[in-house]
Parts: C-alpha cells; sequence; structure tokens
C-alpha cells in the first residue's frame, strides 16, 4: 500500500514534534517493507523536508510531490490539516487533544480556527479519527456525540534518548548549566496557559523557605504564548534566586535535567497524553502531575497526582515529595518501570492495524 | 687679507645656514597649514556628511518603523480576514454534516458555538 505521511511538524519541538519523529518512524521501520512511504509538509512552515532530513530522523520514507498526485492508498494527517487525496484513499486523523476547544483560552485565536478547521475538514472527509489517550477519546467522543470505544487510541511513549544516564554523566551535563543532581524541582514546557506554570511558581513560592532555597524551580522550554503577566512574575523570581529559566533546551540536556531532578513537576490544566511525564519517569525522576485529563492515566500510578487548579495543593504536595527522600524514590522506581512498558513500536503497530482494510471505524 | 676672505666666507655661509632655515621654517608653516586647512575642509565635509547620513538614518528608521507596523496591522487584518473565510466555509461545512446525517445534531450545535465565538473574538479585534 503506498501511504502519505505528514511530516510537517517534524523537528518540532513539542509533542506533536515527538509525535511525527518517533511514531511514523517507528511506522515506517516496523511496516518491514510492506507499505511504501511518501512524506509531505502540509504546514510548510519549514520549508521543504528533505531525504536528509528524513534519514536524520530514521523515517524510512521519501519526499512525494502532491498528495492527489501521488496514488496514495492512505494518508496519516498528524497536523491538523487535511490535504486533497485520490479517491478511495483513507485518511488517517490524528487528534492529539481538543483543547482548543474545551479550553479555548488557553490558545491563540489561529490556532483554534486551524485545529477546528482540521478537525471539521476530517469529518467532511469521513477520516478515521485516532486518539493519543482513551481519555482523548472520551472528550472527543463527547464532542462529536460519538462512543469513545469507536475511537481507536494509539499507544505513545518515551523516545529511546530518554533513558537513565550514570551519576558521574548527569553531573558532567548539568555542569554547564551550573546545577547540581538532586539539587532542584524541573519543569518542562512552552511558556503557555495550559502549562500552568503560574499555579506552580506561586506554589513554589509557597515552600518553607528552606525547602525553596534548597529546591529551586527550573523551567526548560520554549516562549510560548500569552504569558506577559507570567514573564514579569517569573524574572522577579528569578532575581531572588527561586527560578532558573533556561528556555528550550537540546534533547540532550534535556533528558540529564531529567535525570538530575530532585521532582519532575508538571502542574497542566489538560493534555491530550503528556509526554514529559513518561520521559520524566524513563530517566529515572519521581513525577508530580496533575489529576486532571490524560495526565493520571499517562502516569498509570506511578506519579503523585494533585489537583492543578488548587495552590495549597500543589504546595503541599511539593513539600511532601521535597521533605521525604523515601517516597520520591518509591515514584522513582515505579515511574522506572512504567516507562519501560511503553514503546513507539507498539504505537507504529497500532497505526498499521489502522492501515487494515477491515479496521476502517468511519461512522 | 686671507683673514679677511675667511671672515667674509664664513658671513656668507651664516648668512646662507640663517637663509635656507628662515626659508624651511616658512615651508613647514606653510605646509602645516596648507594640511590644516585641508583637515579641517576634510573634517568639515566629514561632519556635514555624517549628519545628513545620521538625519536621513533617522528618517529612514522612523520610516521603517512605520513601515513595520502598517505591514503587522496588513498582516494582522489579512489574517483576519483569512480566518473570517475560512469560519465561514466550517459553518456551511457543519450544516452539512448535520443535514447528511453524518453528525449529530447536538455535535454540530456545539461546533457551531465554537465557530461563532471565534467569529466574534475576530470581529472585536477588527480595526
Amino acid at each position: 500500500m503506498r501511504v502519505g505521511l505528514d511530516v510537517s511538524k517534524l523537528g518540532a519541538p513539542d509533542g506533536l514534534g515527538t509525535f511525527t519523529r518517533e511514531a511514523l518512524g517507528a511506522l515506517t521501520r516496523e511496516a518491514g517493507g510492506a507499505h511504501e512511504f511518501l512524506t509531505y509538509d502540509l504546514l510548510g512552515e519549514g520549508g521543504r523536508i528533505d531525504a536528509e532530513q528524513l534519514a536524520a530522523a530514521r523515517l524510512l520514507a521519501t519526499p512525494g510531490t502532491r498528495p492527489a498526485q501521488d496514488a496514495l492508498e492512505a494518508f496519516v494527517a498528524t497536523s491538523y490539516c487535511v490535504p486533497r487525496l485520490p479517491a478511495g484513499a483513507r485518511l488517517l486523523f490524528v487528534v492529539y487533544d481538543v483543547t482548543f476547544l474545551s479550553l479555548p483560552d488557553c490558545h491563540t485565536t489561529g490556532n483554534r480556527v486551524h485545529c477546528l478547521g482540521g478537525l471539521v475538514d476530517s469529518l467532511v472527509a469521513g477520516a478515521d479519527l485516532l486518539a493519543i489517550s482513551h481519555d482523548g477519546a472520551h472528550e472527543l467522543g463527547a464532542w462529536l456525540g460519538r462512543a469513545p470505544e469507536s475511537i481507536p487510541v494509539l499507544p505513545l511513549a518515551p523516545g529511546p534518548d530518554f533513558r537513565r544516564l550514570t551519576p558521574e554523566a548527569t553531573v558532567r551535563q548539568l555542569a554547564p548549566l551550573s546545577l547540581e543532581p538532586g539539587s532542584y524541582v524541573l519543569s518542562v514546557g512552552s511558556l503557555e496557559p495550559r502549562k500552568n506554570i503560574a499555579a506552580l511558581l506561586h506554589a513554589h513560592a509557597g515552600l518553607p523557605d528552606g525547602l525553596r532555597r534548597a529546591f529551586p524551580l527550573v523551567l526548560a522550554g520554549s516562549q510560548g504564548w500569552r504569558n506577559e503577566a507570567l514573564g514579569a512574575e517569573l524574572d522577579a523570581a528569578a532575581a531572588q534566586g527561586d527560578v532558573r529559566r533556561l528556555g528550550r533546551v537540546d534533547r540532550e540536556t534535556l533528558v540529564a535535567l531529567y535525570n538530575g531532578a530532585a521532582l519532575f513537576a508538571y502542574p497542566s490544566l489538560a493534555e491530550g497524553y503528556g509526554l514529559p511525564v513518561v520521559e520524566a519517569m524513563a530517566c529515572g525522576a519521581p513525577v508530580l502531575t496533575s489529576n486532571v485529563s490524560a495526565l493520571p492515566e499517562t502516569a498509570g500510578g506511578a506519579a503523585q497526582l494533585v489537583d492543578p487548579r488548587s495552590t495549597i495543593s500543589l504546595t503541599a504536595a511539593l513539600a511532601e515529595l521535597l521533605g521525604s527522600d523515601e517516597k520520591r524514590q518509591r515514584l522513582r522506581t515505579l515511574g522506572i518501570a512504567h516507562a519501560a512498558t511503553r514503546s513507539w513500536r507498539n504505537t507504529a503497530h497500532a497505526l498499521l492495524a489502522r492501515l487494515q482494510p477491515q479496521t476502517r471505524t468511519r461512522s | 687679507m686671507a683673514l679677511y676672505l675667511w671672515l667674509g666666507g664664513l658671513s656668507a655661509l651664516l648668512f646662507g645656514l640663517a637663509a635656507f632655515s628662515l626659508w624651511a621654517a616658512l615651508k613647514a608653516r606653510t605646509h602645516r597649514m596648507d594640511v590644516d586647512r585641508r583637515l579641517d575642509v576634510l573634517g568639515r565635509d566629514l561632519f556635514n556628511h555624517a549628519d545628513a547620513l545620521g538625519r536621513r538614518c533617522d528618517a529612514l528608521d522612523l520610516r521603517l518603523d512605520a513601515l513595520r507596523a502598517a505591514i503587522d496591522r496588513l498582516t494582522s487584518h489579512l489574517g483576519n480576514v483569512d480566518d473570517r473565510a475560512r469560519l465561514l466555509e466550517l459553518e456551511r461545512e457543519l450544516a452539512r454534516l448535520a443535514a447528511g446525517g453524518r453528525l449529530e445534531a447536538a455535535a454540530s450545535a456545539r461546533l457551531e458555538d465554537a465557530v461563532a465565538a471565534l467569529r466574534a473574538e475576530i470581529a472585536d479585534k477588527e480595526p
């Protein structure tokens, strides 16, 4: 079967970028030559993605010309874009989340128009919708009036780079950042309202002086959007030495940061999956995350859960975990075991199964 | 006689030396004045050029800022126009899906509400 892949987000420093690289890469490798894969940059944001970039991302595919002209029999859409396809071609449309509908204030207007437009286009095209968590399938089903069971779920995983480092390697990698292992609380994500960094900042500020000074908050991630007030607060906290803003970091540094974190805090308001949770677990970081959306499912019982809208609860959870080596060690052990059960090969096989004609779920 | 000749020669030599020194001093002064004058002219030219250039840069900067602002306004406006056209198209598609029984009426209504909210937001942003 000739299959088109939307690789628009290949190289993007977010969950979509990771999904494109890992899930589609694994799909092309696990297909074992049964399918021919052609790639397309439907968003056209990063210029044309060439064969060299595909090889670097270990995607066994060749750049296509136009989806409508390349005699495709199926297409995997990953960036809320629906291409024009040859008649009879199947469209698998991956819906990461519907927060553009449920949490509109957390998105820019342009992004909401884009995502909503893609979703409606996928309905018009009669696409098979795929979710990345059971919670996501449930929420999408509620919006579209479909049974959640009718929406297949793709299991996600931490990438192979996310692994435990030796203590010496962690020390060496953190040295340029002037950080020492076990001496900070880490949070990862772009500075956007949905990531709830403001609540984390306030919760951290509410810690007893000793704990707050011993475990400053380290933030890694891109600039984001709708964060003007937060930026000023972070600057003030940084001036007092309570917060370090690293901005966007490369994957190697991120792995070291996870490895060296006393605690990984991810109090997001909503996630379609929440990849950083399993990435942190794979690196041996104890995880504190939200008890809402897909995050409890992603955490799989291996993280401490907390109400992300309650600063008091967040502060209490931070204090409880930072004050107890034993509790953090327990979470660390649980997290490593949980992350080890996840694999992008499983994602690839779930996608391959959806490409079989008998698995069509279109309503 | 020899003494007179010797004194006369010495006087001539001294006179010659004095004349040469005077000539050399006058020449150097003239040269210095010439160089000073030239430097002065050059300096004034440079100052005038720099001043003119500075004024041009100021004007250009202002014009660039104004141009940038105009481009931003235009981009935003065109973006809004694009988004508005896209939202109208989505409304029509949702109505068609509901009419064709491919989307529950309640689901269509929920999505149409989301479209309407976006349209209102964009209308608020219009200059």
